[in-house]
């Protein structure tokens, strides 16, 4: 049965799906053509995972995922934080919280999503990949910002903090 | 008809280590022991020996792997150089791990056996029995009284996991249900209370990385003694008190010689003094004499008194006076002998 759909008139008189899909096509076009900054996401499958039975917590070797898929995203990396675990003492240093932008075309066309506690790998250099978890997956993207002209949200904006090793090794 | 033997193919051999059992067991000990005086004990002792009693008693295993623990101070390099083995290419610390750290205040000591004495002095502390090969004595070992110290320590467990959190607070939990432990630090063996037990996990910041801290504060109530104010002091006058016991001595004889046969009736006083015996001889005269002349052998000089008093040849001698003869030997191994001629009057 087919989804029921509802359909989109608003500022009909100037703007309506057809240019909607165009600047989409031109804004992917410098995003993932131009730009072509990919990032890997681990979508995890969350029922091959074993985890435990009371905390639901699962050691890196039980993570299960899907097949990783290649995003091409706008990102912004924040600097790398220099830190304490307590008072000054167990000194690190982390990367900074990674924020991307991704159209959702390409997630759909994919056929993969992006969920709270999904894994995404970003390598900054040729030698070295480094491991996010998904702390705002920005599934809701209706805001002004994320629309074009109020039409119709087109982009999602999720964030992610560093993933520890003990958490996430998928040895890609 | 006899049952045919089988081959025994579990021979139970057991090697036998000429250097091992209880012999080397007792090298050990000695040469661990070399002295009979305490072990002393400064802060650094109770710092590693507090480590190695979070390692021992409070292992926590994840994953096959013991969570790493490391004792941490102020110097950057020094954290450094106790965690790079358990961290990542980054080169920061994997987590899960245990840090201790130590209140540097260490406070004066409040176990209750901790007396306060007034003035520092040594006390005695064993007295061992001493032979330098001819003399037998002891010594008496002192040592003060040790200083009370009671050092606070904060562990701290990093982990991702619940799971990981109950094993550590299960083995917390489990060695304090007798409300305190005991560490055994260079043979001294201290307590430790478990003051409290806090959290400063940083869970509840969704947008930041979250772990678990679980902190367990420790105070061990322990003391601090300086080899250096030791003291080894001799528990004894070593004397020498010896007996030396004589043998029975010979006696200088005396006997005298009457000539019964002739009118003038000579007289002969022979007096011997066997070697050993003493050089002075007195014995009461029991007759009448007149002694004229001397014949001495292996003398070199004789004194000769009657009651007391020195006489020369010739002298008279009444019955029951006291007749006494001292002789200087020419050779002392050698028998010596006076002979006194005289008469006997009529």
């Amino acid at each position: 049965m087919a989804k029921k759909r509802f359909p989109i008139n608003r500022m009909g008189k100037f703007y309506d799906e057809i240019d909607f899909g165009l600047e989409n096509e031109m804004a992917r076009e410098y995003l993932e053509g131009d730009l072509n900054i990919v990032v890997v996401l681990f979508q995890v499958d969350r029922k091959e995972t074993q985890s435990d039975d009371v905390y639901g917590e699962a050691s890196a070797h039980e993570i299960k995922f899907r097949a990783p898929k290649e995003l091409r995203i706008k990102l912004v990396l924040d600097a790398a934080e220099n830190k304490a675990y307590s008072e000054g003492m167990n000194r690190y240093m982390d990367y900074g919280q990674l924020t991307f932008h991704i159209f959702q075309e390409q997630l759909d066309e994919l056929n993969c999503d992006i969920n709270y506690g999904d894994y995404i790998g970003f390598s900054d250099r040729e030698d070295n990949i480094k491991y996010f978890t998904v702390t705002n997956d920005g599934k809701i993207y209706s805001d002004n910002a994320h629309t074009r002209v109020g039409y119709k949200g087109y982009y999602r904006t999720v964030t992610c903090v560093t993933a520890d090793a003990n958490e996430f090794l998928p040895n890609y | 008809m006899s049952l045919p033997k089988k081959f025994k193919k579990d021979l139970d051999i057991k090697m036998v280590d000429p250097q091992g059992g209880p012999k080397k067991y007792i090298d050990d000990y000695h040469d661990k022991n070399k002295t009979n005086l305490p072990r002393g004990v400064d802060h650094a002792d109770l710092d590693k020996g507090f480590i190695e009693w979070v390692n021992s008693e409070l292992e926590v295993v994840v994953e096959g792997e013991k969570v790493p623990v490391t004792f941490l101070t102020a110097q950057r390099w020094s954290e450094f150089t106790r965690t790079w083995q358990s961290s990542d290419k980054y080169k920061n610390i994997k987590i899960p791990f245990i840090s201790v750290v130590r209140k540097p205040d260490a406070q004066p000591g409040t176990n209750p056996a901790d007396f306060k004495i007034p003035v520092r002095k040594t006390f005695p502390y064993m007295t061992v029995p001493v032979w330098d090969g001819n003399k037998k004595g002891a010594d008496v070992y002192m040592i003060p009284q040790p200083v009370g110290v009671d050092m606070t320590y904060t562990i701290r467990f990093f982990t991702f996991k619940m799971n990981e959190l109950n094993k550590l607070n299960q083995k917390v939990l489990t060695t304090f249900a007798s409300a305190q432990a005991y560490v055994n630090i260079k043979g001294h063996y201290f307590p430790i209370y478990l003051e409290s037990i806090g959290d400063e996990s940083t869970i509840d910041d969704i947008e930041g990385k979250r772990y678990y801290v679980q902190t367990y504060e420790l105070k061990m109530s322990a003391y601090i003694l300086d080899e250096d104010e030791f003291e080894v002091k001799p528990a004894v006058e070593r004397a020498i008190m010896s007996y030396e016991v004589e043998g029975k001595r010979p006696k200088a004889v005396a006997k005298f010689i009457k000539d019964e046969t002739e009118n003038d009736k000579t007289i002969n006083c022979i007096v011997q003094f066997l070697p050993g015996s003493p050089t002075s001889l007195s014995f009461p005269s029991d007759t009448v004499a007149n002694f004229v002349s001397l014949e001495i052998h292996n003398i070199t000089a004789v004194t000769i008194r009657v009651n007391g008093n020195i006489v020369s040849l010739p002298f008279s001698l009444n019955e029951n006076d006291t007749l006494s003869i001292s002789i200087v030997r020419t050779d002392s191994t050698q028998l010596s002998e006076i002979i006194l001629r005289g008469t006997v009057p009529l």
